[in-house]
């Protein structure tokens, strides 16, 4: 047995060993710890399919963000934490007298069943028997371009993508803003001082982390890279730059912060419409003549947004205190 | 030699690593498990890293795996001390 199979097998055994022991976990805790086990192996299996795209994503969101935000909703269920959250909370939906009204419940009712509608109509509508985007994405590879399969297929569909993903990204943020009862996180500060030595590895490891993401951004047109894993990272390194005490999205006049936080869906949503009324376009596809510094200017706003997103979902779920007024110093720092 | 002797001290590091664990798994408290860790992760990640630089084809890949650890190491204490640091606060406020 050569030693690539021997991994594979390995591999393959503690998936399903983390997974099965992660589902009949009776401690939250430990399913937690578990889930992020999975996540860390199920990136090693993307790189043995020569995936690193799928495996850098899976690192960074399916282990790292996913194991902090499931990490922090299991603080915020400790119930003297919950207590004191919900104190410094204005309106929450599941609390009568809360904010929205009838009017808006009906409204969404009708938003939700509109868009049903649409997806079943959607749904009738797809061709029975169909190749999908096989012959496509074996058509986008060139022996020889690029090095990963996956990477030059994901080349070809990889905004489009990436503006799916931020669509979904962007709702779930509402949905978390609004159980919390939040507008946004403007103003929250991190649940404990900040440790000086936290601050020390943060002061170093912010310009690693942010070239890391302009370089993951910029490699993203012929390497494994790109907008969501820039993005994820800025996302981290904006999470430090708060854990530390120092500016953040939480500074950001909220005016800005919606601009950032849809700059990067709208504007790939924009590329979507101009390809759609074009006549020589397919849907989704690129314009003729559309050139590569347009695509990474897009991806730059995808990477922002997603960045913000990803930041302000983590600092909400990890639970910061509202700042108080006689707070002096911490947050001015440069 | 240089592929002989990156080898070697690859599986010097493996030892660490499985040192580490077993620590991990056999130490009674929290702060004695952090310190088996960490042993693996400085010594371990740092013999499997000179390692790989020994036996690397070229003197950027070399250096790029050196980056890693030392980025690794000083991630790895500073994560260490604070983890340490709250389990202290915590043994202390349950006294």
């Amino acid at each position: 047995m050569s030693m690539g199979l021997a991994l594979d097998v390995l591999l393959i055994a503690a998936l399903l060993l983390t997974s099965w022991r992660l589902l009949e976990a009776s401690d939250l805790f430990q399913a937690i710890v578990l889930f992020i086990s999975f996540g860390l192996f199920l990136s090693l299996v993307w790189l043995r399919l020569q995936a690193p795209d799928i495996a850098l994503a899976e690192a960074a969101v399916g282990a790292g963000l996913a194991g902090v935000l499931l990490l922090g909703t299991f603080k915020g269920l400790e119930p003297d934490f919950r207590k004191k959250q919900e104190e410094s909370k204005p309106c929450r939906l599941d609390r009568p007298g809360a904010c929205p009204t009838r009017v808006h419940y009906l409204a969404a009712l009708l938003g939700v069943l509109g868009l049903a509608g649409i997806l079943t109509l959607a749904v009738l509508d797809l061709p029975r028997s169909a190749n999908g985007l096989t012959e496509l994405a074996v058509r986008a590879f060139e022996p020889g371009g690029i090095d990963h399969l996956v990477t030059a297929v994901l080349l070809d569909f990889r905004l489009y993508d990436t503006w799916l993903e931020l669509a979904v990204l962007v709702l779930a943020l509402l949905g978390v803003l609004g159980a919390g009862g939040r507008h946004s996180v403007r103003g929250l500060e991190p649940p404990w001082d900040p440790d000086p030595v936290l601050v020390w590895l943060v002061r170093l490891l912010i310009p690693v982390v942010f070239s890391a993401a302009v370089y993951l951004l910029l490699l993203g047109g012929h390497a494994p890279g790109g907008a969501f894993q820039a993005g994820v990272i800025l996302a981290s390194g904006l999470t430090l730059l708060w854990l530390a005490g120092y500016r953040s999205v939480t500074v950001l006049p909220r005016g800005l912060w919606y601009g950032l936080v849809i700059c990067g869906f709208g504007s790939i949503e924009v590329l979507a419409i101009f390809a759609s009324v074009h006549p020589e376009t397919p849907v989704l596809g690129y314009p003729p003549g559309f050139s590569n510094p347009v695509i990474l200017a897009l991806e730059s706003l995808a990477t922002l947004s997603i960045g913000v997103v990803l930041a302000t979902l983590t600092i909400e779920t990890l639970g910061g205190r509202e700042r108080t007024p006689h707070y002096s110093g911490k947050g001015d720092r440069p | 030699m240089m592929e002989v002797l990156g080898r070697i001290m690859c599986l010097a590091g493996a030892f660490f690593f499985l040192a580490g664990t077993v620590g991990l798994l056999r130490f009674p408290d929290s702060l004695s498990r952090l310190h088996a860790l960490t042993k693996a992760d400085n010594l371990g990640l740092g013999l499997v890293a000179v390692g790989l630089m020994l036996t690397s084809d070229s003197v950027l890949a070399a250096a790029k795996v050196g980056l890693i650890w030392i980025v690794a190491m000083i991630s790895g204490s500073t994560i260490c001390f604070l983890l340490g640091r709250s389990m202290l606060a915590g043994m202390r406020r349950r006294k």
